[in-house]
């Protein structure tokens, strides 16, 4: 993210923090204000970053949020001691990362986890070892579909399903071409569920997959024209989305087709660098909360992150969600007693029965649940590219798919419905 | 023309023929059209990037694994002096002025140092020269969707229903150019004859008084402004991520061996032709997963085609 | 030769004294973290032996190295979830499948070298790269790819290596296994094989080696150890990612192997350990990704500018000159030639009929034709006139546009270069190809791996022939440790080894001094007596021709000038007047 649209989230929030309230103080687990002394309790989190992308804001802002409760009391009277890795988007280092914290340092949970392979490579590890990991930013289906594994973001199943059911809904899609990349466990899972929707509501899908490092974007695009469709569903990360849009600009193929996104174009630099030619023609879907609806926690978060993080650090939908993944963690912990927060097993179980935490970032209420798969955060907003920056057209909805089904029954069970 | 020429170019025309036919078989001809100028216009990229490295290549005996790094580096300098408001015209300027001043101070340096290494042990060093530069550049600039725009990117044509923007015609007006420019260039001046020497005979060409360091500055020169205008093409009609423009050196070695490492023709060539096939391989729904093999292949098989007559050498290094 | 099969060198001990040491100590020092980097390690450093050995010993370059990894990690994952096959069972044979496919890929590229053959395996890791890309790795869905999302993969390890630790040292003594495979291979006869093909293509073939066959079993070999590391790394993390056998990662392999020192056991440990150890390290100091990728390539790039033996050689050779002894030359006087019990043979007769050799416009033969009856023959010449050519000819390197060349009826035009060896046929270079990665004594054996001879009949060959030379006493030394006179010594006992039949010497004396120019004479001369051989000599010493060849052919220009007995021909005025000089008339 730049200098300059940081600056605008932060004079725009303080503009907003204004209205008849004082900048306090952020609030952090016990709140004490006093610094905690006792035994830490381990804490792991794994991101990656290195070429071709940074997802390390959520554990930094994870960590931020840690720091925060460490000044105010801590969990009980002990401080998180909460270690970092980086998987270098390299399998091996995650597996060695996993391997670090789980055995070496002996973590009881890992919180904030975000990296676009840590997930597959450690799915097991987290099963064998008897550990929970509460993740932030995910991209694969072992997020959401392994026991161990629970993700405050969406991932790109619900996300691309959003954003398909409002074109369907909204904007007359009839026929949805899905362009993703060709990574089994990431592009074809997530369209699938796209395109059933399509099919179930009497229209039709198909998919054009793309090879992540191949430098035509042009031949997915074409596929995906030459298919019949009316509606173009951008399943890919930031980058390559923006270099089909621009492939699409350079066809002038604006006006002939609805343009859709799951989440991952919902970043403040997206609006300048699709230029004017997109405004108003790209709708996103957004996994959290926008910035726009500025409520107690996101403004919490950002005080966090103020007094407590680095001014580099971003402030963008992955660091809210490694807040997110911290602050239930905390809540959860501090129900514990003291003591059980260095048993491993006893902290995993705490997490799986997590119910019904709610927070203005997200729609639903975050679950965590004894279910081989987890995906509590499968509702969302729907935003459009307006005038540099997002514009909300649809709040809070549910995604509409029979891949939930299992997910609302858990949700019933638990009452949450 | 000899025998040879004329067999290599039936044999090619056949081949390219035969694959359209196939891929296109019970497609409509204007999405054949539409998938056919789209290669070309990947090709083109591949034969650019292909004719930088060739072009060094035939001065200095160097493979150039930082060609692309260097051009990153100049793109993402580009972008930054977009960002502060920089005239554009001064922004693409500075691009090219980076990559040469990147490529220069290898070529004066450090290559000599390694001058009578194997090419192999050449082409290795730079490879660490590349990670150094896209390490540095990665550093300063955190990951970031970003993208660069030219004013050519709002004007375009149509060609067989595909519109293709004046960058477009852009990098393949420039590889022409090149092709015809560099080889009037080796072959009609006072450098370009000793580069072709050099080339051939890097001692020898010292012993009979050559001036080795002036003209193999000329050509790291040359090479760097080539790196740095393919750059800043390739952050246009690519993306402008660091590491992918980085890495597109490696399609671009496919384009060099389609020329031999020699003739900027058969580069360029051979770089569209890439192009055209792996964009055509989508219409395939068997083989539309491993597209991006088809620089690859193609790169093999043309290699392969012209060392099936490979005869020992004498007389010195066997 | 069994003794020398199985000597340990000072080297070796300390390789094998290294192993132990990282086999029984290092598993105990170290927590998860540092296990797992140490079995990727190992993993690595038996693949990096792979790209090291074919560099070091045969000077070729391969840059799919980690890609045949994917492919032996592929197939170990493939048989892991197809069969309840034992884990070694899949091991070996997810050695032996991308052996096969390392083949494969290698029978084209036979005919390249250098830069061509380096680039073409790069197409290969590239196009290997894509394929992992696109088809994943099997988790134990069904179909040929085996990939299926969703699924937990399972992955059996050996019974006896079940926990990280134990895995650890399983992985070490495999590698190890895989080094001493690629050190036994070496001396036995495809390493000297590779040693003479590393020195010349043209003198392998015509000391008999079947140089495609040897250059295959390099690539098999090479396969075969990357089917195994890749194997190794499959049971080591459980699942692979395509992400690991990126081309760019081969090159990179490729270019540690070099950093460390190709040549050495421990210059390819520390390509491993730079290549898995140094990362780790940076990583676990919390060094920025991108600063990792500058420190790296900063020393990548260092290390090739300063350190041509790679790192393992500039530390083995400072250790190596301290204690180098070296021998006293030979002294060419006290060469005698013995003359064996071999009665003198009736001689060949060697038919030359109109060769006639064309090279695009320029006819470098034109219908040479002499018929050779003398034991020894001489070809002289002035510069360019085709001598080479002609003798080249002879070797098979050459096909001429017509004519042939017939030996007692035999058209050797039957027999592919490699086999005219067999045949009887030897032949010294001017620029004589000793390998300086063997022995005199192995340099010997090489022309004579493929007769038909038991191992105690091949040495006691060698120690004949090195005895004729009067070299016996240096039949253990390097050939980088030679001078020339003793390069050359070693050269004729090449050719006179075995049942040789014809022996062509090329300007044998060039670069000897006069008394070694005549320690080299008598040699010749006593050649027939001694082994039956039909000698041709190509030389410019005059006098040394007309000493030693009974006959000799004048070439002039590609065109024959004369033939004959050696007096007559060297007195001929037409001789004389192309080759020799007329003397000045005074008037």
């Amino acid at each position: 993210m730049t200098k300059l649209n940081k600056l605008a989230i932060i004079a725009g929030f303080s503009v907003a923090g204004l209205a008849g309230q004082v900048m306090a103080d952020p609030i952090c687990g016990m709140n004490t204000g006093e610094a905690a002394t006792g035994t830490p309790v381990i804490v792991g989190g794994i991101h990656g970053n290195a070429a071709p992308g940074d997802f390390s804001a959520s554990t930094d802002a994870a960590k931020a949020y840690f720091d925060c409760v460490n000044a105010n009391g801590g969990i009980n009277g002990r401080p998180i001691d909460y270690r970092i890795e980086n998987d270098q988007w390299n399998p091996e280092a995650a597996a060695q990362a996993a391997a670090k914290l789980v055995d070496d340092a002996g973590a009881v949970a890992l919180v904030g986890n975000g990296s676009f392979m840590e997930m597959a490579v450690n799915a097991q590890t987290y099963v064998d070892k008897g550990i929970m990991s509460m993740a932030s930013a995910c991209a694969i289906s072992e997020c959401h579909e392994t026991p161990n594994i629970v993700s405050t973001n969406q991932g790109p199943l619900p996300s691309n399903l959003g954003a398909t059911q409002y074109a369907q809904e909204e904007l007359g899609a009839t026929n949805v071409a899905c362009i993703a990349l060709n990574i089994p466990n990431n592009g074809p899972w997530s369209c699938k569920e796209s395109i059933g929707l399509m099919e179930a509501r009497g229209g039709s899908g198909s998919m054009a997959l793309l090879n992540p490092g191949a430098p035509d974007v042009n031949s997915a695009l074409l596929e995906a024209i030459a298919s019949g469709a009316d509606t173009i569903l951008l399943n890919l990360p930031a980058g390559l989305a923006i270099a089909v849009l621009k492939a699409a600009e350079e066809q002038d193929l604006r006006d002939a087709y609805t343009w859709i996104a799951p989440t991952p174009l919902y970043d403040l630099s997206v609006p300048a660098a699709l230029g004017d030619y997109w405004d108003g023609k790209v709708y996103v879907n957004a996994e959290l909360a926008p910035f726009s609806v500025n409520g107690p926690d996101a403004q919490n978060f950002l005080k966090v992150m103020d007094t407590h993080a680095n001014p580099d650090d971003p402030r963008d939908t992955f660091a809210q969600s490694g807040y997110l993944s911290a602050t239930y963690f905390v809540k959860r912990m501090l129900e514990m007693d003291p003591v059980d927060l260095d048993d491993r097993a006893k902290v995993t179980d705490a997490i799986r029965s997590i119910s019904g935490y709610t927070s203005d970032l997200m729609c639903g209420p975050y679950y965590v649940g004894d279910a081989d798969f987890h995906m509590p955060n499968h509702a969302g907003w729907m935003t459009k590219i307006v005038d540099g920056g997002f514009e909300i057209v649809r709040d809070c909805y549910e995604f509409d798919s029979a891949y939930f089904e299992p997910h609302i029954a858990i949700e019933k069970e638990l009452g949450l419905r | 023309m000899t025998r040879e020429t004329i067999l290599n170019i039936a044999l090619y025309v056949g081949a390219m023929t035969l694959i359209i036919l196939l891929l296109g078989w019970g497609k409509p001809s204007k999405v054949l059209g539409l998938f056919f100028v789209s290669g070309l216009a990947v090709g083109s990229l591949y034969a650019l990037g292909g004719i930088g490295l060739v072009v060094l290549y035939r001065a200095t005996g160097v493979l150039n694994f930082a060609n692309g790094a260097a051009g990153a580096a100049g793109a993402m300098t580009a972008w930054q002096l977009g960002q502060w408001a920089v005239w554009p015209p001064i922004a693409w300027l500075s691009c090219i002025l980076v990559a040469l001043f990147i490529s220069l101070a290898y070529g004066r340096f450090i290559a000599p140092l390694l001058a009578w290494r194997e090419p192999v042990v050449k082409a290795v060093a730079t490879l660490g020269f590349a990670l150094i530069i896209l390490g540095l550049v990665s550093f300063i600039w955190i990951d970031d969707p970003r993208s660069l725009t030219l004013p050519t990117d709002k004007i375009g044509v149509r060609i067989l229903g595909l519109r293709v923007t004046v960058t477009r015609l852009i990098v393949i007006v420039t590889s022409i150019a090149l092709v015809i420019g560099i080889w009037a260039y080796l072959k009609y001046t006072a450098v370009g004859l000793q580069m072709r020497s050099l080339a051939n005979d890097r001692d020898l060409s010292a012993l009979i008084g050559i001036p080795i360091l002036r003209v193999e500055t000329i050509a790291w020169a040359l090479s760097g402004v080539i790196a740095g205008f393919t750059g800043l093409m390739f952050g246009d009609l690519i993306r402008l991520e660091p590491t992918v423009i980085t890495f597109m050196v490696i399609p671009s070695i496919a384009a060099a061996i389609c020329g031999r490492l020699e003739h900027l023709l058969l580069v360029l060539i051979g770089g569209l032709s890439m192009g055209v096939i792996e964009s055509l391989l989508t219409l395939s729904p068997l083989l539309k997963g491993v597209r991006p093999v088809a620089p690859f292949a193609t790169a093999a098989l043309v290699l392969l085609w012209y060392q099936r007559s490979n005869r020992l050498t004498f007389g010195g290094g066997d | 030769m069994n003794a020398q099969l199985f000597h340990v060198t000072r080297s070796g001990a300390t390789g094998l004294l290294f192993a132990t040491f990282a086999f029984f100590i290092v598993p105990l020092m170290v927590g998860s973290f540092w296990t797992s980097v140490f079995t990727s390690t190992a993993c690595f450093a038996l693949a990096a032996a792979g790209v090291a050995f074919m560099y070091a010993r045969l000077g070729m370059v391969s840059l799919t190295q980690v890609g045949l990894m994917g492919v032996g990690g592929w197939i170990m994952l493939r048989l892991n979830y197809a069969y309840g096959l034992p884990f070694e069972i899949n091991l070996v044979l997810a050695g032996l499948i991308t052996m096969i496919l390392g083949m494969i890929l290698a029978l084209p590229a036979l005919r390249l070298r250098g830069l061509y053959l380096a680039l073409v395996t790069l197409m290969a890791a590239g196009g290997l790269e894509i394929i992992f890309a696109t088809f994943q790795f099997p988790n134990g869905g069904g179909g040929f790819w085996g990939v299926e999302t969703g699924r937990t993969p399972f992955m059996e390890r050996p019974l006896i290596a079940i926990s990280d630790t134990a895995y650890l040292r399983y992985t070490i003594f495999v590698a190890t296994l895989g080094f001493l495979l690629i050190e036994l291979a070496r001396r036995l006869t495809p390493g000297r094989g590779w040693a003479m093909i590393r020195r010349s293509e043209a003198a392998a073939m015509s000391a008999g080696i079947n140089v495609t066959l040897y250059k295959t079993i390099a690539y098999a070999l090479a396969g075969l150890i990357g089917g195994l590391a890749g194997g190794l790394l499959a049971g080591s993390l459980g699942l692979l990612d395509s992400g690991t056998f990126k081309a760019s990662e081969s090159i990179l392999l490729f270019a540690l192997a070099v950093v460390g020192g190709a040549r050495y056991w421990l210059g390819v440990v520390i390509a491993a350990a730079l290549f898995r150890i140094v990362p780790a390290l940076l990583n676990n100091w919390g060094v920025d990704a991108d600063l990792s990728f500058i420190i790296f390539g900063a020393g990548l790039l260092h290390a090739v500018i300063t350190a041509p033996n790679g790192i393992a050689g500039q530390v083995l050779d400072g250790i190596a000159k301290r204690g180098a002894q070296k021998m006293p030359p030979l002294d060419p006087s006290l060469i005698t030639p013995q003359s064996s019990a071999h009665k003198s043979k009736a001689t060949l007769s060697i038919e030359v009929k109109d060769i006639t050799v064309q090279f695009g416009g320029v006819r470098a033969l034109d219908k040479i034709s002499a018929k050779m009856t003398q034991p020894i023959s001489g070809v002289i010449g002035p510069n360019g006139a085709g001598k080479t050519t002609l003798m080249n000819v002879f070797s098979g390197f050459i096909t001429p546009k017509s004519g042939n060349i017939t030996v007692d009826g035999f058209d050797l035009a039957t027999l592919s270069p490699h086999q005219r060896s067999k045949w009887g046929l030897r032949r010294s270079f001017q620029k004589e190809e000793i390998s300086e990665d063997l022995t005199v004594a192995e340099n010997v054996r090489v022309q004579i791996d493929t007769a038909e001879l038991g191992n105690a009949e091949k040495a006691e060959a060698v120690d004949r022939a090195l005895a004729y030379v009067g070299m016996t006493n240096k039949s253990d030394v390097s050939g980088a440790d030679l001078n020339t006179f003793e390069r050359r010594l070693t050269d004729i006992a090449k050719c006179i080894v075995g049942a040789p039949k014809l022996i062509i010497f090329d300007e044998p004396a060039g670069g000897l001094s006069v008394q070694e120019t005549q320690a080299l004479g008598d040699l010749i001369l006593g050649i027939h007596d001694h082994t039956g051989a039909h000698v041709l000599l190509i030389d410019h010493d005059v006098d040394l021709i007309a000493r030693i060849c009974t006959e000799t052919l004048v070439i002039d220009f590609g065109v024959p000038i004369a033939f004959g007995k050696s007096r007559d021909v060297l007195s001929d005025p037409k001789v004389k007047a192309s080759y020799l000089g007329t003397e000045e008339e005074t008037s």
